[in-house]
This record gives structure tokens, sequence and C-alpha cells, in this order.
């Protein structure tokens, strides 16, 4: 047995390290967007203009509904194949399950920059998708189309991000008992029934950790835009990183930051509140 | 100097052999040098040593911010000498984080060749606060199995005839200031509101036919192999090479608006420890024979070896703007953004 | 609310209205039916019929295959080979959900996101039952398992014994042909357990369903089933009423499987009757030939002690090895005095003379022939 004063020491020893890694920056952050900048030199003190920069400038707002509307697209993309994928992996033989799920997360052991630059060249105009439409002649000649546009950053997104929405569904739907679809389709519900009344409903817990898991991924991301994006990459991860990268206006960028952490955070209790109506 | 390493060797004798290299250090000069990675070379580093019996201590700078942050904490502490691009000396001089220098200590000042000898961002009020050591441009790079003869102009990244086959690169300060100098404008680190109106309506417009802003300098090269680009602003001549790597006829070419250029230049401490081994660093740096080598290993160009430069294709110094701190900054970025939501 | 408690409940007779509508009898034929995976056989060709309205029980030790049977017939695992039969219709192909079949699952499968009576009514949602009839039929199906106040309930809102009885609801709503129960009672406590047996059986009478129940605990399957089959190793052991089971086992399995036994080898002898270590008994031994190695079996409650012989009985001359008092009866352990290596459980009613018994007293063991059942020494 522990005495209190050793197993508070432990506490606290155990307790620091994500304090000091996380909440201190955390804060350190969340002060700096009420600082001000002064010939180039972060001032701190308290202002809110830095919140008013952004709800007075469209380029600031703007960008950021939009931002919100190409995270939903992905997020929804992902959900429309990743549950499908998740659901037939679910129903593959045990022996085979495992694998197939391992084939899918394949991709998150390798490099975001490995997978983008990949991305690029498939999409691109000596690229592979290109040189499968020529040769089998559904297109004269190659496309630009395909990179440099809002859908090449969601397809892209939505590629990337894809085994973040498979894993939730899949381990969900793990958990749902056979004998519960089995009931089912003894009650005399056909597989789509079963699917729309028992699995489905059951499976929404994951569905939703996926979609929050992608929109909050897709939201932070500065990158794929940028590199797929062409004139339509211009993202709010894309504003926040200028305030940081280029401007060193890191109050405004701060703000940002704060901004895009509360629409997350929103959107997770939001998730939270609804799955904890659903009584699974 | 030689007096006194003559005195400790007769006084103390070889009976302290044993602890020699603690003597070696004690006696021993030292420089402490910070800088960018390719600008102390041991081609000209060691000779260096070796003349002036001193041991360097480089500290390579990673970025321009960590660098400021890092002078403005010691008040330049750190090191004796520090490269630093030109452009960034009026931020230093703001916070006396320099010294003056004074030419008539320095043998090869003098050989600096003119564009850099009186430049008007190293030497302000006959104050000489950098010597000019490397440069290099943002030139328009193009593809030659496309244009006949290099293009004059700025212009060819505007024209429609190249829709989706030119591209920029996602910066605010180097796009803003290629659009200023396409326009004309004398200076483009120092642009007036209708000025900035100006280049904002031209780099929107521009967007129609843009393939993208590229993200670095790998990537500008790996886009303009695989997308058919035909040109490009640049971020620097050692794109061309890399593009020739992947089967690109690639030419750089500086076009009649004329183009930025970067200038990199050694500066010497508030805090140096030895002045006087300071100077003989700079010398060492603005011999010519530093220089050439420099030129021919690195593609930098000098600031002293013109037949070097040519050489290397680097005969344009004179048609360059210097890269400048714009005075407003946060501006431009705003700007950038706002031509990005457009 | 709160619920009953759940003595009350069940004890609540249902409506007759209620049993008409959950009612359906069906004839179920097993004709040759096997499961095997790979080398493995779960289990081997079996045929059996079960009536009409009757209450079988598969009983068995785990691995016996007794659930296979079940999740054959209810189509959740399709058979090797042979046919199976409802009303003379072969659905051996069909998929569970056109099986005339319902099965009230071990983990009583409840789903977790529908109330109490969408549970219930789920059958009749899929086959698209218009609206109030559903409504009443629900309610209907409640009202006999004694939960029509808990509709609104949430399955985790419900004590394990009210999860059972709407399991039992929801497959009974639609009506099943065969209704099919995998081991229901063995998650529940033994005093809910023992109110479940009563309530089941007096719901199966009610409505009069055929069921198929599968279950390892031989009380269970004793005091609830019109026939019993018993189940080892894959392969059925026996077919008979509970009595006979207990009674007259045909096999050795089936005679130390339920309960406690004697068991003796035997020879048949010429002109009928047995000849046993303890001598010779005139005991039945259906047309066996002379000769014939056979086990009999005697229950210990068919065996009698006595101080004295009556003239005309039999009786065996034996010492007390052991005695057991455990209530209303009390155990005794003999030995022939003729075979002091044989030992023979005796289960007789607690009576004053048996306070008085000792260890190493001389009694009389006395039996009918008549108790006496006679099988086969080899296997089938």
């Amino acid at each position: 047995m522990m005495n209190p004063v050793s197993r508070i020491s432990l506490f606290v020893l155990v307790a620091l390290v994500p304090s000091v890694f996380v909440l201190l920056p955390t804060i350190a952050f969340v002060a700096n967007s009420f600082f001000a900048v002064e010939n180039g030199q972060i001032v701190p003190t308290f202002t809110l203009s830095n919140y008013a920069a952004f709800l007075q400038q469209p380029e600031y707002w703007g960008v950021f509904v939009n931002t919100l509307g190409l995270c939903l697209q992905v997020s929804i993309i992902c959900l429309v194949f990743g549950l499908p994928v998740a659901w037939f992996i679910w129903r593959l033989p045990e022996r085979n399950r495992y694998p197939m799920l391992f084939v899918v997360i394949l991709p998150l052991f390798m490099s975001y920059v490995v997978k983008l630059f990949a991305f690029r060249s498939i999409l691109g105009l000596n690229g592979f998708l290109n040189q499968l439409l020529v040769a089998s002649h559904l297109i004269d000649k190659p496309q630009m189309a395909f990179l440099f546009s809002r859908d090449a950053i969601v397809l892209t997104q939505a590629s990337m991000f894809f085994p973040y929405m498979v894993l939730p569904i899949f381990l969900n739907l793990e958990r749902i008992p056979h004998s519960l679809t089995q009931a089912s389709s003894d009650l005399g519900a056909s597989a789509g029934m079963t699917f729309r009344e028992v699995v489905l409903p059951l499976t929404m817990p994951g569905v939703v950790a996926g979609l929050v898991f992608v929109f909050i991924m897709s939201l932070g991301d500065y990158i794929t835009p940028q590199m797929v994006g062409g004139m339509m990459g211009h993202t709010f991860g894309r504003v926040v990183w200028s305030q940081f990268g280029v401007t060193f206006n890191w109050p405004l960028g701060a703000s940002f930051g704060v901004v895009l952490v509360l629409v997350c955070a929103a959107l997770v209790g939001a998730v939270g509140m609804t799955s904890r109506q659903q009584r699974i | 100097m030689i007096k006194r390493r003559t005195f400790l060797k007769t006084t103390l004798g070889t009976g302290l052999a044993l602890s020699a290299p603690w003597v070696a250090r004690a006696q021993t000069r030292e420089l402490r040098i910070q800088t960018w990675e390719g600008y102390t070379e041991p081609e000209w580093l060691k000779p260096f040593e070796e003349a002036n019996d001193v041991v360097c201590r480089v500290n390579f700078t990673t970025s321009d911010d960590d660098l400021f942050t890092k002078a403005l904490a010691s008040k330049g502490g750190d090191f004796d000498v520090f490269a630093l691009n030109t452009a960034l000396i009026p931020r230093y001089v703001a916070n006396s984080l320099y010294l003056p220098i004074d030419p008539s200590r320095l043998t090869n000042f003098e050989k600096l060749a003119p564009a850099f000898h009186d430049n008007a961002l190293t030497v302000v009020d006959g104050e000489v606060r950098s010597l000019p050591f490397a440069w290099g441009s943002n030139p328009l790079i193009y593809d030659q199995d496309y244009f006949t003869e290099a293009p004059d102009s700025w212009g060819v990244l505007w024209d429609p005839a190249l829709d989706k086959q030119v591209m920029m690169v996602d910066d605010s300060s180097s796009v803003i200031s290629v659009a200023a100098l396409y326009l004309g404008y004398e200076d483009p680190f120092n642009l007036n509101a209708d000025q900035y109106a100006e280049v904002k309506r031209i780099l929107i417009e521009q967007k129609q036919i843009l393939l993208t802003y590229y993200a670095g300098f790998a990537d500008g090269v790996s886009l303009f192999a695989q997308n058919g680009v035909k040109a490009m602003y640049s971020m620097g001549e050692p794109q061309v090479k890399e593009l020739q790597a992947q089967g690109v006829n690639a030419a750089l070419t500086i076009p009649k608006e004329k183009a930025t250029g970067w200038l990199d230049g050694w500066m010497l401490s508030p805090s140096c420890r030895d002045v006087d081994l300071a100077y003989a660093w700079f010398d060492a740096c603005l011999s010519q024979a530093t220089g050439k080598i420099m030129t021919e290993k690195l593609g930098y160009g000098n600031t002293t070896d013109l037949d070097a430069n040519a050489a290397a294709g680097l005969d344009y110094a004179d048609k360059l703007v210097w890269f400048q701190l714009a005075p407003d900054t946060e501006y431009r970025t705003q700007l950038w953004n706002e031509i990005k939501a457009a | 609310m709160d619920a009953l408690p759940e003595h009350m409940n069940i004890m609540a007779a249902p409506e007759p209205a209620v049993a008409e509508s959950l009612g359906g009898q069906g004839h179920l034929e097993l004709d040759q039916v096997s499961k095997s995976y790979g080398h493995e056989h779960a289990l081997l060709p079996t045929s059996f019929q079960v009536r009409n309205g009757e209450f079988v029980t598969i009983l068995g030790p785990s691995g016996s295959g007794k659930t296979t049977i079940l999740r054959l017939i209810g189509g959740f695992t399709q058979t090797s080979s042979g046919r199976i039969l409802v009303d003379g219709k072969d659905i051996t192909r069909l998929p569970p959900n056109r099986r005339p079949c319902n099965t009230v699952f071990q983990d009583y499968a409840l789903f977790p996101h529908k109330s109490a009576a969408g549970n219930v009514g789920y059958g009749l949602m899929v086959r698209k039952v218009a609206k109030a009839e559903a409504l009443r039929r629900v309610d209907e199906a409640l009202q006999l398992v004694g939960l029509e106040t808990m509709g609104q309930k949430f399955p985790s809102q419900l004590s394990g014994g009210q999860q059972q009885r709407v399991a039992l609801a929801r497959s009974l709503v639609c009506q099943p042909r065969v209704l099919l129960l995998d081991e229901p009672l063995s998650a529940l406590d033994a005093d809910m357990r023992r109110q479940m047996q009563q309530f089941l059986k007096r719901v199966q009478r009610e409505i009069q369903t055929t069921f198929v129940f599968v279950t390892h605990d031989q009380e269970e399957a004793i005091s609830l089933s019109d026939r019993i089959v018993v189940m080892s190793k894959g392969k059925v052991e026996q077919i008979a009423s509970p009595y006979e089971i207990y009674y007259r086992p045909e096999t050795h399995f089936v005679a130390t499987f339920l309960g406690d036994n004697n068991l003796m080898d035997g020879t048949v002898r010429d002109g009928g009757g047995v000849d046993l270590p303890i001598g010779p008994v005139a005991c039945a031994t259906d047309g066996r030939g002379k000769g014939e190695k056979v086990y009999a079996a005697i229950r210990p409650e068919r065996i009698g002690l006595a101080r004295t012989i009556e003239a005309g009985k039999t009786g065996i001359e034996c010492s007390v090895a052991e005695i057991g008092f455990a209530g209303a009866m009390t155990t005794v352990r003999v030995r022939p005095n003729s075979m002091p290596d044989l030992s023979l459980l005796v289960k007789v009613t607690s009576g004053r003379w048996i306070e008085d018994l000792t260890a190493g007293a001389s009694v009389f063991a006395t039996f009918d022939p008549a108790d006496i059942s006679v099988f086969s020494r080899t296997a089938p």
C-alpha cells in the first residue's frame, strides 16, 4: 500500500509531463492571441483586436467558412466509402479480417509528404491517371484538370484520411455481438434491413468518431491544399500558417488557432452529446 | 603574437609536454562564426586557421528569425562575425547589433566589384555595415523547347497563351516584388497604396492562368518537370540545374524589368572578442581565390572575381534589385491572403 | 417506475386471446442432418421429429452438438448433409429470415438501441405489419410475458429476467411454427432460473407452440420437456420422455449423465434375466440373446433398505459403508457381503430407523427387478 504522500508525489510526477508539454504551451498559445505586435515585436498586452480582425476581414472568415465546407465534403466522402469498406472487412472470415484491415491502414505507415507527392504524380499532366485515360482512349490528350483544383484537394485528403474513418467504424462494428445481426435475420429482416435497423444505428458512435477525426485532420491540414489545390489551395490552414511562417504575427495566428480549436471542441462536444442520447 | 608564443615556449619548456593540450587551448585564438552553411568551406577556412593559428567555432544559422532572436538575446555575444542577408541589416542597425567596419583595415576591400563596393544596402552614410560575399537571383526559368529565344519580360507569366503552364512561388514578398517590377515600379520594396492596388489587380488577374503557387525549391522543380510548365518565377539559379537533371531543357533569364536578388554579407558583432582576427577573416573571404572557389563549388555568385561569375553564367548582378525588408510586411501578408482568397 | 416483483408478474395469467394470436404449432423433422468443419464432426447424421406443440429439450454437455442442431434449424449454420423440414416443407437452404422458426438467444441478443416494445415489434416492423395491428400484437406479447408496463424501457434498464422475457416475446410475436431456445436460462441466478422455468412451461402450454429447447442442465430438461434428446460427442444417445431417459437409459452415457445411478456389468441368461455380480436377477432383457454382455442400471432411490427381509422379496445382505444425511433423503452406501468390492448407492426417505444406522451395520438391500434397466455394453 502506498502512503498518501508518495501517492501524491507520484501523481505530480506523472502529471508533470503532460502539463509541461501540453498544458503550458496551450496556455501560452491562448495568451498570445490576446497580445499585440508592435514594430515586429510581440507586446504582451490584452487586446481583442486579433479576434476583431478575424471577424471583420472576409479574407479570413470567408476562407474559414469555405474551408469548413471543404472539410465537411472530405468527411462525407470518407464516410460514404469508409462505412461500406469497414462493413465489408467486418463481414470477412476471421482469418482474413485483420490482414485486410491492415492493408487498409497501411498507408498510415507512409510519410505524409511522400503520399502527397505520390498523389501529385498520379494526378499530374504526365501522371498515371492521364496515361491510363489516354491509353484507354477515354481522352485524346493528357488533361491538367485532375490536379490543382478543389476536387483534387477533396480527393487527396479523402484518400489520405480514409483509414481514420475506417478504423473507428470497424472497431465499433467489432463490438456488435454477432447474435444481434443473427437475431435481426431470425426475426425476418433482410441483410439490407439488418444493416439499416441494427448495424447502422449501433455503428453511429464509430461513424461520428470517424467524421470528427477526418474533419479535424482536414481542418488542420495546411500542406495538402497548397500542394494539390493550385489556385483553390487557399484554405484557413494556409492563412494561419502565413501569420506564423511569413508575417511572424503570432498573436493574430494564435487567435485564428484558438478559433480552430473552439470549432473543433464545439464539434466534439456536440457529437458527445448526441451519442450519449443514443444509449449505446 | 609571435613573442607571446616564444615566451611560452621558452619559459614553460618541454617539461609541460603532458599538459600541452591545455596549453594549446589557452594560447590559441578563437573566432566564433555564425553563418549559413556553405560560407565556411574548408577550402578557405582551413588556410585561414593555419595562417592565423586560430580555431574557428562555426555555428550554422537555421533561419533568419532564429538568428535575430539569438542576437537580440545576447546582444551578439554568441559570435564574433556573422553572415546575414543584406536585406535584414536595418533590423540589426535598429537594435545596435552590429559594429561599423573600417575598410582601411582590410587589404581586400577594394577587390569588391563595383556593384558590391558601393552597395546602398551595405554602405549607408559612408558607414560600411556589411561586406557583400555571396549572391543569387530570382530569375525567370523557361523551357527552351517552347521558347526559341529567352523571353525578355515577366509578361510571359501573364500570357493567356500559357494557360496552366506558368507558376509563381507561394511567398508574399517574392510575388509582390516581381509584380511590382513587372509594373515598372522603381522600388518594389516600398510601394504606395495605388501601387499596391495595381499589384493586387494584376496578381488576381494572373490567377486565371497560373497552374499553381509552388511551395518550395524542390516542389517547383518537380511540378515544372511533371506538368509541362513553360515558365516560372524561380527561387534561385540551382533550380535550372535540377530541371536539366530531370530532362527539362530549362534555362534562366533576367527579364528587362530586372529581377530580385539576394545578397549576403559578413558583419561584425558588437560583442566581438578579437576584432583583429575578425578583420583577418573578412580579408580571407574577400580574396578573389575564395570567391572563385565558392562560385565553382557552390554556384553562388561571388563579389570579387567577376570572371569566375561569368564562367558560371552569373553575369547579371547589375540587373538585380537586391532584396530589402519592406516596411509593411504585415500588410503584404494580408494583401497576399486577399489575393489568394479572391 | 419500478417493476413488480418478478414472481408476481409471472403468476399473472394471460388472457385467452393472447394465446390465440401468438400460437403456432409446427412439425419439425431432421432427416440425416449432419455438420462438419473440415474433418471435425460437430454433428453426425441425425434424424428425429418434433411433433406439433411438443416441448423437446436437447440435452448434452458442452461440445455435444446440441447448439449446432439449434443453429442448423435456425439457419445460422449450413448443414453439411441432410434435410430439415417444417410442416413437411424443406427449409434446409432457406436463409434465417425466411424460416418459420424464431430463436431466443443465449445472450438474449436484444437490440440495445430499441425499447422493449421496439424490440418486440421488430419482427412485425420488418414484415411491414400495419401499425395498429403491430401495436396490438406487441401489447399482447408484452402482456403474455408480464411486461406490459415496461414497453418504453431500454434493455439496459431491465433486469436479466425481464430481458429474457422481452426476448421471448420478441420471438413469439412473429408466430413461429417452431421456437428455438438456446440455453436461455443459463445467465440467470438459481432463483430466477426456477421461476423462468415455470414461466416458460406455462407459456408453452398456453400458446401450444412447438419448443426446441437446448440446455446442459439435466434437472431443467427433465422438469420442462415432453421429450428429451440426449446428445454426446455429436451424436444422439437417446430420445425419450424424461421418465424413460431417467429410468430406462439405453446407453452408458445417458445412464451416468443424469443424476446418480448404480451400474453393474451383466450377462444375459438363458431364458431371460441377467447374471449380475449380486446374483441372477429376473429383469426384462428386451429379447437379448444368451450370453450378451450388458449393463444393468438401477437408480439409488429404487433400492430399499431393511433390517429384516420379508418373505417373497429379494434382498441382498449388505453392510453399511457410508451414511450421508441430506434432509428429506438420506444417501447410504452399502457393500454386498457376497461382493465386498461392489458398492451400491441407496437413497431412502429419512426415517427414524435410519438415524440409528451406523457404518458397519448389517442391512438388506431390496429392489424390484422391474426397476432394473438393461442395455448393451457394446456401443451402438
